[in-house]
């Protein structure tokens, strides 16, 4: 399969990564609209052929797959001539900023056949898969709830002019819309049939919209959950708790690490307590030296999930399989969102 | 609606009949001349009684069948009639099916046909993994169930008869032996259990309830036809912690010792060796091969069809594992 990635910011380092090193496909062409980092990129990789226009690109190279990685706001537009002319797509979170713009999509794919895919990342996450693993066992029993909380520190990439010139303000909910598909999609792949959800939204901050707190609660078949996402909160977090009949898992999704908290039954309370305590420090302690050995000796990389989404989605393309994260699978997502931030 | 079920009296044909008399279908139910049909006989069914085998028994088996699940194989016998009533009985069914204009047909196929021995340890199993290419090194149960599913699959392609084919896991509930013979050897009569491979092994049990209940949402679901499904549970259980209940449940206190996978390859290795020395050629039918196929450390994906039909257990797994055992008559 020939590919060819739109946009060349901050992310597509990972793409271009993830397709080089994968057998399936090759990496055809690259565009961006700014030509310098259209032609710095391009050499940086080698010479790859780059154009600094859509449409060009679709009319001059022969591809199978396309990356969208442009801000939000354009993935509809850019990826629905390439869907039209059979190409599949694959699009950066969230995938868009209306439930239109995602119809739109999945129609236009349904109609010449081909595939659309979104980089819900944190699905293939490794340290997110192995949660997931948990939360399915018959030693967790069964799920009563799940939490996530994320928080984002904004004075890492902002600068003194806040949103003004970036892409972010052409999202309403800016920073917490962009990021909000990250602890959707856990929330979504760990419920079953969700029957409703309560959004609560505060601004501590007043008119300062860099202060935004949004909480969410669902009410699913299986389990209730929690969002909870924050801008003010530090330091940067993103955790993930399974409350289950047998036992209650403590997801750090950023450090990496599972605490698994059991019941002692056979031990008096009070040294329960103690032994809970030992225990789940012992287990923290053994995932620190797991995971600093796995990065330092690079068989951990904290942006796994992106490399192996990307490579399910060629997999997927492969052999006709259904897609790591469809369209159909995103629209959930964006539903929500554009509940959150009408 | 009138559900034709094939091998209506063994464990998944006859709970088949009973959900699907409780969701209000009528019932056809086929059974072999000399099957139990004590069960049967409790309920409001009508019964044909024929052969899968045999062409001529299976006359008018279609009169007044809407939709046909057919769960029915041969699993007993030589393997010339495990064949007849397997591979030969799935195409008789397809034809006299197709011929008397069936809105759905449900192919009860199974796991064993996945070729397990190309596919890697650890993987996760969907149902584009590949089909067992030598069949016959499989054994007879796994040879006979893939070649009807190659027939069933070849058929589809050109038939206008809305098929679906379901891939089971080990299905389990009341009124079968639940030490499944994946979990490994019981040796000692009994007092020692031989557990095969590596703790975090998880079994790919489905709970008949939860089996039935997918299979009848089928049938009047449009968007499953001509597709493929794995039927397994979403909540997993490894062989470990299955044996421990499954011991303490029936009140049993074998030692369970486990064995490394490898170790039995090595045993598998010296049957094919022994197998070599003239007069006890094919002597020994647990060969490397075959061991692949039923123990391989794997795991299965049934959410291509929960998520199809936006269906998900009501029960948890230790509450069905209770009814199972203890509750379910």
């Amino acid at each position: 399969m020939r590919s060819a990635v739109i946009g060349c910011g901050n992310i597509s380092r990972f793409h271009f990564h993830a397709i080089m090193t994968n057998p399936l496909t090759e990496l055809a062409a690259i565009c961006d609209v700014n030509p310098e980092l259209a032609k710095r990129k391009a050499e940086e990789l080698g010479g790859v052929k780059f154009y600094t226009r859509v449409d060009e690109l679709l009319k001059n190279e022969k591809i199978d797959a396309l990356h969208v990685l442009t801000p939000p706001h354009l993935h509809k537009e850019v990826a629905l001539p390439a869907l039209e002319k059979g190409i599949h797509v694959l699009i950066e979170k969230p995938v868009a900023l209306t439930v239109k713009d995602v119809e739109v999509m999945n129609k236009a794919a349904e109609k010449s056949g081909a595939r659309l895919g979104v980089n819900h990342n944190m699905l293939y996450d490794p340290t997110y898969r192995r949660a997931r693993d948990i939360a399915n066992s018959f030693a967790f029993g069964d799920l009563l709830h799940a939490e996530v909380f994320f928080g984002f520190d904004t004075r890492r990439v902002i600068g003194a002019n806040g949103l003004e010139g970036t892409w972010l303000k052409e999202m309403k909910g800016h920073f917490l819309q962009d990021l909000f598909p990250h602890p959707a999609a856990i929330i979504f792949d760990l419920l079953q049939n969700i029957n409703t959800t309560h959004i609560i939204k505060k601004n501590p901050g007043g008119d300062n919209i860099l202060k935004e707190e949004v909480r969410i609660l669902f009410d699913a078949q299986n389990a209730t959950a929690a969002i909870n996402m924050s801008l003010s909160v530090k330091p940067d977090i993103f955790t993930l708790v399974l409350y289950g009949t047998k036992m209650i898992a403590r997801v750090d999704l950023s450090n990496m690490s599972i605490v698994k908290q059991k019941t002692w039954r056979r031990i008096p309370k009070a040294f329960a307590r103690g032994v809970d305590s030992i225990s789940q420090s012992m287990q923290m302690f053994g995932n620190t030296i797991c995971v600093t050995a796995g990065v330092a000796l690079k068989r951990i990389s904290p942006t796994a999930g992106m490399t192996n989404l990307i490579n399910a989605f060629y997999t997927s393309l492969d052999k006709d399989w259904p897609l790591p994260v469809s369209g159909q699978d995103a629209l959930k997502v964006i539903e929500l969102s554009e509940k959150i931030w009408k | 609606m009138k559900v034709l079920v094939t091998g209506a009296s063994g464990f998944l044909g006859s709970r088949l009949v009973e959900v699907l008399l409780q969701k209000k279908y009528q019932v056809k139910a086929m059974v072999r001349p000399k099957s139990n049909r004590e069960f049967l006989d409790k309920m409001p069914v009508e019964v044909f009684v024929g052969d899968l085998g045999d062409k001529e028994s299976l006359r008018g088996i279609m009169d007044g069948v809407d939709m046909v699940i057919h769960a029915g194989a041969t699993t007993f016998g030589t393997f010339e009639e495990q064949k007849r009533g397997t591979i030969e009985g799935t195409k008789y069914m397809l034809d006299l099916a197709q011929q008397a204009g069936i809105k759905k047909f449900v192919h009860v196929s199974s796991l064993v046909v996945y070729d397990m021995n190309t596919i890697p340890n650890k993987s996760l199993i969907n149902e584009s993994f590949a089909l067992e290419r030598f069949p016959e090194r499989a054994g007879g149960y796994a040879y006979t169930k893939t070649l009807s599913e190659q027939y069933v699959q070849e058929f589809m392609k050109t038939s206008t008869m809305p098929i679906t084919i379901v891939r089971p896991g080990l299905v389990y509930g009341a009124r079968r032996n639940m030490f499944f013979p994946h979990l490994g050897f019981s040796a000692a009569g009994g007092k020692v259990i031989l557990r095969i491979g590596c703790e975090e092994k998880v079994l790919p049990l489905t709970y008949i309830y939860n089996t039935c209940e997918v299979m009848i949402r089928l049938l009047d679901n449009d968007k499953t036809n001509g597709k493929i499904y794995n039927i397994i549970d979403p909540k997993t259980i490894t062989y470990k912690e299955y044996l421990q209940y499954y011991l303490r449940a029936v009140r049993l206190k074998s030692i369970v010792v486990p064995v490394p996978f490898s170790l039995l390859k090595l045993m598998g290795l010296c049957f094919e060796i022994a197998n070599k020395v003239p007069g006890l050629k094919g002597k020994f039918g647990l060969t490397r091969y075959r061991l692949n196929t039923k123990f391989k450390n794997v795991r299965y994906d049934g959410s291509l069809l929960l998520k199809t039909l936006n269906w998900y257990p009501e029960l948890s797994l230790d509450e069905s594992l209770e009814r199972a055992f203890h509750k379910d008559k």
